[in-house]
């Protein structure tokens, strides 16, 4: 009796936070495209609207690297302790992780657009160490389906998880190193690299507000995405138990 | 303005999604997880 | 046995295997080969543009000819079913790694010794300054080290050899960013000092990657 109460108790409180979120997200919405200050280097007004979606395309930059931390982090928890838990944490972050990653890349799509006249640049190591980063994304999930053994297919992808997000800096430094040596083909040269716009005092305001709101996001999909993979977790004992009584 | 618009309206919807595609195979876990449930009490019914 | 001996005997083992059948550097070489004559063909690599091109298509000549290597090097084991005997003499298993390590680093070492003059001759470029060697070797070396770990547990999957590029290739940028770009600099006239970051970010992967592999290896071959 008091087990379900406690468990509807947490159920509400993740209920709320839900709702929350999706308040903060209208919120957030109104911030970038109404309140936020406009961009005083934009030349012309395609661009200046197109520049808002920096606050949710870094937003969600940064969830995807976090993410891809967590899976990471998850990975070394299981191989030490050996408890299912820390696997089905490391996967359910990592499909948030994709999701957030490949968010991020599209809408660095969107905003390339107007702003330089292409729908992709190579000369943006952001950009570039973003799609990397999906590629190893999408490696760590196809290796995950490549292998049917639970206990197997843990350790090996939190070995996989461990490995690539050391990689990770590693890129950004070498496709870094390689793109300040050569000049922006694109036109702008500026340290920020995509449209280079100083950041004025409401800019960060609004930029904060949008990465706390993506991170309560995440928090929260990661909550019910983590549900999900205990009830796989509870299927597959369930019917290894059937197999037995047969 | 219309890469705005795209850029929010595409990154929205994919969120909505995946929310979408989590809530759907949560409901087709929950039926697995009761016929498993009830398959797993008729065998140890008629084990006893 | 010293930890050292028991590394060399991995090593020998797999030589040896190899100089019998000579399968595995066979292939390797032929695919090399072949990779740069299709390079050839889709590049129309003529005098004016070959040093463009010219220091990718020798590391991904490189990097396809390794994958072929790397694979070989488990599959071989696991279908012999000579892993779990390797596995079951009271060998630290992070000697097995460097085991490995090492004779996958010796194929691809005597594919590229190979590839070299080849192309120096095909191309009309000098190919065999020590500094374009010492790049080859650091990045080969980053490449093999994490190859060898992603070999390791690709072949426990279902797809096998088909998931190690996929694993293996998004990991290796660096590798491949710097090494291109190394060798494009060191074409174009530059000396070795000028190339120093990009000696410097592969002597960091290699060191990095190799201390990872190493300790993560052991739970590879776990069962």
């Amino acid at each position: 009796m008091t087990a379900s109460k406690k468990s509807s108790g947490k159920d509400t409180l993740w209920l709320i936070l839900l709702a929350l979120t999706g308040l903060l997200i209208v919120v957030g919405v109104y911030l970038s495209i109404l309140w936020a200050p406009t961009a005083v280097n934009m030349p012309t007004e395609a661009e200046q609207l197109a520049q808002r979606i920096f606050y949710f395309h870094v937003a969600a930059g940064w969830v995807g690297y976090l993410a891809f931390g967590v899976t990471a982090l998850a990975g070394i928890l299981y191989l030490l302790k050996r408890q299912r838990r820390f696997d089905n944490l490391a996967v359910s972050s990592a499909e948030i992780g994709v999701v957030f990653t490949a968010a991020n890349l599209v809408s660095g799509s969107f905003w390339a657009r107007p702003t330089w006249g292409t729908w992709w640049s190579w000369d943006d190591p952001r950009l570039t160490l973003a799609a990397i980063v999906l590629l190893v994304y999408i490696a760590y999930l196809m290796l995950r389906n490549a292998i049917d053994d639970p206990e197997r297919r843990a350790r090996l992808s939190s070995i996989y998880g461990i490995v690539g997000f050391l990689s990770v800096p590693l890129s950004f430094i070498s496709v870094r190193i390689w793109r300040t040596i050569h000049p922006a083909v694109i036109g702008t040269t500026s340290e920020t690299a995509q449209g280079g716009f100083d950041m004025s005092g409401n800019m960060v305001v609004v930029l904060l507000f949008s990465i706390f709101t993506f991170s309560l996001l995440y928090a929260v999909l990661l909550h019910y995405r983590l549900k999900l993979e205990d009830m796989r977790e509870q299927v597959e004992d369930l019917k290894m138990q059937a197999l037995a009584e047969l | 303005m219309i890469y705005l618009a795209a850029g929010m309206i595409i990154f929205w919807l994919a969120t909505f999604l995946f929310v979408w595609s989590i809530s759907r195979r949560q409901h087709k876990l929950e039926e697995e997880l009761s016929v498993l449930r009830e398959v797993v009490a008729e065998g140890t019914t008629t084990q006893a | 046995m010293s930890y050292l001996r028991k590394v060399m005997a991995i090593v020998w083992k797999d030589v040896r295997a190899e100089l019998r059948t000579k399968d595995i550097l066979s292939s390797m070489l032929v695919f090399a080969g072949l990779s740069v004559l299709i390079f050839q063909f889709a590049f129309d690599l003529r005098a004016d543009n070959v040093r463009l091109v010219l220091p990718g298509v020798l590391w991904i000549a490189i990097t396809f000819a390794g994958v072929l290597g790397l694979n070989r090097s488990f599959i071989l084991e696991q279908d012999r079913g000579s892993l779990e005997g390797l596995l079951l003499a009271p060998v630290d298993r992070s000697a097995i790694y460097f085991g490995k390590l090492i004779g996958n680093l010796l194929f691809i070492f005597i594919v590229e010794l190979l590839l070299l003059p080849l192309m120096t001759v095909l191309f009309n470029v000098w190919l065999l300054s020590p500094a374009l060697i010492l790049v080859l070797v650091l990045g080969t070396l980053g490449y093999a080290a994490v190859g060898t770990l992603f070999a390791a547990l690709s072949i426990n999957t279902r797809a096998r050899e088909v998931m190690l590029p996929i694993l293996l290739f998004p990991v290796m940028i660096p590798v491949f960013v710097a090494g291109v770009q190394a060798v494009s600099r060191l074409l174009d006239g530059d000396s070795l000092a000028d190339i120093m970051r990009w000696v410097q970010l592969l002597v960091a992967y290699d060191a990095i990657f190799i201390a990872a592999a190493m300790l993560l290896f052991d739970y590879v071959v776990e069962e």
